[in-house]
């Protein structure tokens, strides 16, 4: 039986992916339970009592060794048990589930914002090229990938929210009181994540639709008496796009880490605050559901980037056949 | 000697404007830098030179609190203005480069010795070690590096070494592929066959024959993480995992002022304006000696 | 709409073109004139940099913006090609021009496959044309220049041919529109010997079937021989000789295109030393004599001083050389190359 090798290279790349969701959840793990110093001391802090401390390690477990700790922790996960918030005593899935929710929507939208606008301003670039507009932009594009997106999200909110009241400051959207309201929240955390993103692939496509541009063969399909927009459409585009999503998939995996600072600017109920918190608040099941939750979404982004690549590159799908 | 004889023998120096890669290109390199790349290696100086100076050019003690009354808008005393607790703003920001800086400055060095040489002798070994840590690397990349800076600075305390060192190691696989992949286009070069007919050691050829050759590339990989170490790092001042309080950091001094900034500005601005324009200069810097040391191009048929 | 038998189908009249680099427009082609005729194979010869490709890409009709006519026009069928409306020009690439690259691998679309790249050219060149028999068409041509399997090969990507493959799939896109003018520029270069002469048998059986008219650039003279009526020899941006093909090769008459010929490795005599082409072209160093003369054996001190333009020198030959009458009377019998080969017909 013949099995479609495109079908196969996916499932090879599911496995691998699938493994480092294992190791990655090893070194979550590790990271908590293997630093120095007493980890009971470290999450109720220096100044807790005996007692306090005691029933902390009895709760966590702590007396056991730490691979049976980790054992547990992991078979817990896969039949859905997160363990307990230490800070608000309720199981930690559900929370997980509802900020994972609200944070897989603001990067939805910032992906689907992100793709056409770097994309369109990227040919733009290249179709002006070194005429004002892309001298502009390629200062825009500088400023994009060098100011840090909590700056541009304080100073955003700054302008368009606290002076000139255009838009909510806060992105508080369980308070929202209907969708465009929700909507309204979002737009400048949306805004905020595009203006570091969108400088790569604006960067990325310029430089591929110029080298494009020149190729023989564009060159050629225009000594063929083709059309212009034949040319353009059918010989360079295509062609052109392929280092641009290639941009957009490395960008999308940046956005489950910058997501983080984002939505701390915005107050927005993400997974990332949501990880920040429990964080500071040494809330160790939460700190780590959270961390796996968020890596475990970073795999799959990837993964579905590389299977993406794969499938729009035929010279790597013809070289299976 | 004919005419002709002297025409030819002109004529081959003339040929071709490609540069040599031989001893004593590099000063001809530089000459070949863009004009905005030295203005921005300058302004980088300007920094570097502020963060040494710092304690002498400063007029107040950064962690000094109410030297003046808070949020006081700048005047010829306090230049900046103050923020919250009084403290004079400038003081604080002058003193915020030596951190930014110094951390970001390790943590690149860090990413780009160990890179370079993990990706230089897995470049230059090729099979099955090759195999095995790549591997190993990719792994290590499926954990996105904010997620894992904040669990280990998060959960053993925020101090300047441990960013640096984590957010350096973090960057480890990234240079390595890079490095790896400059190492296995030398690697494959006759005179490094050469070199290990004439007995050399691994380590010795991936030192003196590989290094020099891939130098370049690495020196641009140090610029480019710069550049992310000092995004990253300021992220994570401003999430209150960076330096520990009251060491001034331009990210947390961002994040202290951003709840007051109706009542001034200038604690956020000043320290924001500062951190934009050096990776802004970093950037420029890296692009300049991208175009003269970075990777060959790829030959394009005319 | 063909040309008629009387008026060339090709007319370059006093083309000079400038390139722009560093430092200001540099020139390239000057005072060119050539003619081809419909039907007829005229090979042009001359070493690198000597603007023959430039001259390919301009009888195109391409414009660059590095690049600028300065004087003299181009005409196909009498029609200036630089003169023409975007829309008007792609209709003549369409349908009755061609053209062959030297490098046939990177001059097809990556993300396309063969059969669509010869679709929308065979739709280009006739708009009513229907899909089988397009496809029939481009099995046919497939197949002429040899390439198997041409049913399977429309399904699939570039990438998937040999680079021989691929420079025949580039020439059966040339010839499936069956042009009345073919341009070839360098197509058989590192291509082995049995590949290049196929090649070159499969061309000169074509052109002389369909009448097609060919401009053939190459530096190697020994495949202009097989295939040339007429050869023009260019050096440093002029045309030095021109002429039918056997005279050019067995008497040149310019003093380039006789080191240039017995520069030429032959099997059945030793080469001779004194007659080969010594030094390199450095244009730079030019001056406002001849520009062959700083290399030429036969040159004397007038040659420095003085231009040379082609002038006649026998029915439709025409040599850029004041000294030409001399050096053919002193060339030996053995100084141009071997009688050539029977012409190969269909």
């Amino acid at each position: 039986m013949r099995v479609d090798p495109i079908f196969r290279l996916i499932v090879t790349r599911m496995t691998l992916s699938f493994v480092s969701l294992l190791a990655v959840s090893l070194i979550i793990f590790a990271s908590i339970a293997l630093l120095p110093g007493d980890t009971a001391e470290r999450i109720l802090g220096r100044d807790a009592t005996k007692q306090s401390l005691e029933a902390l390690r009895v709760q966590l477990h702590l007396a056991d060794p730490a691979p049976e700790r980790y054992g547990r922790w992991l078979s817990g996960i896969v039949q859905g048990d997160f363990g307990r918030s230490l800070v608000a005593d309720r199981p930690v899935l559900p929370y997980i589930e509802n900020y994972l929710g609200r944070t897989l929507v603001l990067g939805g939208l910032a992906l689907l914002v992100h793709i056409p606008l770097s994309i369109g301003l990227g040919l733009l670039a290249a179709a002006k090229r070194d005429g004002p507009v892309d001298i502009g932009m390629s200062i825009a594009v500088l400023i994009g990938m060098s100011v840090p997106e909590f700056v541009v999200g304080i100073f955003l909110v700054l302008f368009l929210a606290t002076d000139l009241q255009l838009l909510p400051p806060l992105a508080l959207v369980d308070q929202a009181r209907s969708i465009w309201d929700a909507l309204a929240m979002l737009a400048l955390p949306i805004v905020t994540l595009n203006f570091a993103m969108t400088a790569y692939v604006v960067r990325q496509t310029r430089s591929s639709m110029i080298d494009v541009l020149r190729s023989d063969y564009v060159r050629m399909a225009n000594l063929r008496g083709l059309s212009r927009s034949r040319v353009l459409l059918v010989h360079a585009l295509p062609n052109a796009l392929a280092p641009a999503i290639n941009a957009i998939a490395l960008n999308a995996s940046w956005l489950v880490g910058g997501i983080v600072v984002v939505e701390v600017v915005f107050n927005y109920p993400g997974l990332g605050r949501l990880l920040v918190e429990s964080i500071r608040f040494r809330d160790v099941p939460m700190i780590q559901g959270t961390a796996l939750v968020l890596s475990a979404t970073y795999i799959a982004v990837n993964l579905v980037a590389d299977i993406l690549t794969l499938l729009l590159n035929p010279k790597l799908r013809t070289r299976l056949a | 000697m004919t005419a002709f004889d002297l025409i030819s023998a002109q004529s081959r120096q003339q040929d071709g404007p490609d540069v040599q890669r031989e001893r004593g290109a590099m000063p001809r390199l530089l000459r070949r830098l863009p004009v905005n790349a030295w203005l921005a290696a300058l302004i980088l100086i300007v920094y570097v030179v502020v963060a040494i100076f710092a304690p002498a050019i400063s007029p107040f003690s950064p962690t000094e609190i109410f030297v003046g009354s808070p949020f006081q808008s700048p005047d010829n005393v306090y230049w900046l203005g103050t923020d919250n607790l009084g403290r004079d703003v400038l003081s604080r920001v002058l003193y915020g480069s030596r951190t930014i800086l110094l951390m970001a400055g390790s943590a690149a060095a860090i990413s780009a010795i160990l890179g370079g040489l993990i990706g230089m002798f897995l470049g230059y070994l090729g099979g099955v070690v090759d195999e095995i840590c790549m591997r190993a690397l990719e792994i290590i990349m499926s954990i996105p590096s904010i997620i894992f800076a904040l669990l280990i600075v998060g959960i053993v305390g925020a101090s300047g070494p441990l960013v640096s060192v984590t957010v350096g190691l973090l960057a480890v696989p990234n240079v390595s592929r890079v490095m790896r992949a400059a190492a296995q286009q030398v690697a494959a070069e006759d005179f490094i066959a050469a070199a290990r007919a004439r007995g050399e050691t691994r380590l010795s050829i991936v030192l003196r024959e590989i290094l020099p050759n891939v130098a370049g590339t690495l020196i641009v990989e140090f610029s480019i993480r710069t550049g992310y170490a000092i995004l990253f790092i300021g992220g994570l001042g401003f999430l209150g995992f960076g330096a520990t309080p009251p060491t001034p950091d331009w990210g947390l001094m961002v994040n202290e002022g951003r709840g007051t900034i109706d009542a001034s500005i200038w604690p956020v601005a000043a320290p924001a304006v500062c951190m934009a324009v050096l990776v802004t200069t970093v950037n420029i810097f890296t692009d300049g000696i991208t175009r003269i040391l970075g990777p060959a191009d790829t030959g394009r048929t005319a | 709409m063909t040309a008629t038998d009387h008026a060339p189908l090709i007319e370059i009249e006093n083309l000079t073109v400038d390139y722009r680099r560093e430092g200001g427009w540099f020139n390239v082609i000057s005072d060119l004139s050539l003619t081809i005729k419909a039907g007829e194979t005229l090979g042009l010869a001359g070493e690198s940099g000597c603007g023959k490709s430039t001259l390919a890409s301009l009888l195109l009709g391409e414009v660059r913006s590095e690049r600028r006519i300065r004087a003299g026009s181009v005409r196909f069928d009498g029609i200036d090609l630089f003169a023409l409306r975007h829309q008007d020009l792609q209709r003549l690439r369409s349908t009755r021009l061609a053209f062959v690259p030297q490098n046939g691998g990177t001059a097809l679309t990556p993300t396309s496959r063969v059969g669509r790249l010869f679709m929308e050219t065979l739709k280009a060149c006739q708009p009513g044309l229907r899909e089988t028999e397009a496809t029939d068409r481009t099995r046919h041509y497939l197949g002429l220049v040899g390439l198997p399997d041409p049913a399977g090969a429309l399904a699939r990507y570039p990438h998937q041919f040999s680079g021989g493959q691929q420079q025949r799939i580039t020439l059966a896109l040339a010839l499936c529109r069956e042009p009345e003018l073919l341009i070839l520029d360098e197509p058989t270069t590192g291509q082995d010997a049995l590949t290049r002469q196929s090649l070159i048998n499969l061309l000169a059986r074509l052109c002389a079937a369909t009448r097609t008219a060919m401009l053939y650039v190459s530096h190697d003279l020994a495949t202009l021989s097989e295939i040339s009526d007429r050869i023009a020899i260019m050096y440093a941006g002029q045309a030095v000789e021109v002429g039918p093909a056997a005279e050019v090769l067995t008497r040149p008459r310019h003093p380039y295109a006789e080191a240039l010929i017995a520069s030429v490795p032959r099997l059945d005599t030793p080469p001779d030393a004194t007659r080969m082409l010594r030094g390199q072209l450095a244009r730079r160093f030019l001056g406002d004599g001849c520009r062959f003369a700083p290399r030429c054996r036969h040159s004397v001190e007038d040659c420095h001083r003085h231009p040379q333009t082609l002038q006649r020198a026998g029915t439709d030959h025409a040599v850029a050389c004041h000294r030409s009458t001399e050096i053919l009377a002193e060339a030996p019998a053995t100084a141009g190359l071997a009688p050539l080969p029977e012409r190969i017909l269909a």
